[in-house]
């Protein structure tokens, strides 16, 4: 009987205390499977079936897996995983309707990355201090923080040190969270949302501190990371005064979304979103200052 | 009664980004062939449905009166009625006067402690809108209506596979409401296999589960 090729998602697994970009691919009956190395940063699959799923790319963006794009063959599916670091997966399968072909990679360059990195996260406003409110209820101070909570969930997860700068009902002054800021910082992130007296306006706006040589290109790193993971419009990225007071450090203010626009605010009613945020405003990061590391070699 | 007690293999199938262009029984068709047999059952996303029957409602299309303005102030903010447009599209739904008689019902539902009488009273296919950002991309900036016809579309999606159709509405608060079903003995085991929801609700883009029959069991 032949195989039928139903279905193939991606996401980060946790499996005997190690994380992994898993990508699992479904036939309707067991089936044969191939894979192997064309480049270091392409893993190929092979699988004997035929396929009845959409073969259309799948965006995966997680810092190890870039995309995935799939190619039927008469009797043979061949799934090109393009990755983002050298990293070989472990393979295995489950018995069973659907059978299951799991591939996981290993996620250890992003914690080679950023472990013991410090970076520090400034959830905007707090305390009485509730920012923008959007159209049904909520409100910028409560976003942020839920977006900086996630934030360090991710980073703690890499082994990176995170420094907040609020608490979650304190409102302290600009100059006060500046003070916070460890002189060994790798990249401070204040986090906000974008409003708009234009109700109709939505997206997403990243400010970088043009002081900080090469931010800019960090901006854009972040925006595309986020806007390619959530699918907001960009409404560019752009240099914040502010942030200049940071002298040359590294510095954003990520505004994930329009509050004050219908469905932007809709957006921040799903938890997932704020995942999607901060996983995406973390492989941003660290492909800038990888891009910067290569640069100097 | 029926004694038949039913176990599936669900096997979700991933699909293109369904709209209003596509045609829900072709797609089915497409997407199932060579896997779903006759005494298998098709289920479907209800919200896929909808779309391709052009109930996917840009906001800006619809202009909310002030009682539309005034009543979506009440259901609950995370629910399906939050928004100006989307309680407009619920009263040109459902008529004003079950609307209100709704109103009068979840207000009597407040004192008694009973929640969901609005949607019993105004209607069950209120309970189907996803309001703005409720579905995936490229929906999240429509309002989606449930499907029109549902128990008709299986009856016809039926004949185009050969297998059993539902079309459903689930949740991962592992809520499973049928809204069509081409064999009533299904009702069960099909609420069963769907409790988990194997459609997913993020970005799994698989509309459609096939339930596989493995085993069967007579008492």
């Amino acid at each position: 009987m032949v195989s039928r090729l139903t279905n193939i998602h991606s996401k980060v697994i946790y499996q005997g205390e190690t994380y992994y970009s898993n990508v699992t691919i479904e036939s309707s009956t067991t089936t044969e499977v191939e894979i192997n190395y064309p480049e270091t940063t392409i893993c190929l699959v092979k699988v004997k079936g035929i396929i009845n799923m959409y073969d259309g790319p799948i965006y995966v963006h997680d810092g190890i897996i870039r995309e995935i794009k799939i190619s039927p063959g008469k009797d043979e599916v061949i799934f090109f995983i393009f990755l983002d670091e050298p990293v070989e997966a472990n393979i295995d399968t489950i018995a069973g309707i659907p059978f299951r072909i799991r591939i996981n990679f290993s996620r250890q360059p992003m914690t080679d990355f950023y472990q013991n990195k410090v970076l520090v996260i400034d959830p905007g406003h707090g305390g009485t201090d509730g920012g923008q409110r959007g159209p049904v209820n909520l409100w910028e101070r409560d976003t942020a923080w839920k977006t900086a909570m996630e934030l360090v969930k991710v980073l703690k997860d890499f082994k990176a040190k995170v420094v907040l700068t609020r608490e979650k009902d304190e409102n302290p002054s600009w100059q006060e969270r500046i003070n916070k800021v460890p002189t060994n910082t790798l990249c401070f992130i204040s986090l906000h949302q974008y409003h708009s007296n234009d109700l109709s306006q939505r997206g997403t706006l990243v400010l970088y501190n043009e002081l900080a040589p090469g931010n800019e290109k960090l901006a854009n790193q972040v925006m595309e990371s986020i806007i390619g993971r959530v699918k907001t419009p960009s409404l560019g990225v752009k240099a914040e005064k502010e942030l200049s007071k940071l002298g040359e450090l590294p510095a954003l203010k990520i505004k994930p979304v329009t509050i004050t626009n219908w469905v932007d605010e809709g957006l921040l009613r799903n938890p997932n979103f704020y995942k999607k945020i901060a996983l995406a405003t973390s492989v941003g990061i660290k492909q800038f200052f990888k891009m910067g590391e290569i640069g100097h070699e | 009664m029926n004694k038949e007690n039913i176990t599936f293999n669900k096997i979700p199938i991933r699909t293109h980004i369904i709209t209003d262009k596509d045609n829900i029984i072709d797609i089915t068709k497409k997407y199932c062939e060579g896997i779903a047999k006759p005494g298998d059952v098709i289920a479907i996303a209800e919200s896929v449905v909808a779309i391709t029957q052009q109930r996917a409602i840009l906001p800006e299309d619809v202009h909310p009166n002030k009682i539309a303005r005034f009543l979506c102030r009440f259901p609950g903010k995370d629910g399906s009625l939050a928004t100006p447009t989307a309680m407009q599209l619920a009263i040109s739904e459902v008529g004003l006067i079950r609307i209100f008689a709704g109103c009068a019902a979840a207000a009597f539902g407040k004192i008694i402690k009973k929640k969901g009488l609005f949607y019993i009273v105004a209607g069950r296919q209120l309970a189907l809108i996803d309001d703005i950002a409720g579905t995936m991309y490229p929906y999240e900036r429509h309002i989606v209506m449930g499907p029109k016809n549902p128990q008709k579309l299986v009856q016809e999606i039926k004949k185009a596979t050969k297998a059993e159709v539902v079309i459903v509405d689930v949740n991962d608060k592992k809520c499973v409401d049928i809204l069509g079903i081409t064999d009533k003995k299904y009702v069960k085991s099909v609420k069963e296999a769907l409790r988990d929801n194997p459609f997913g609700n993020e970005d799994e883009q698989t509309p459609i589960v096939i339930l596989s029959k493995s085993k069967r069991k007579f008492n």
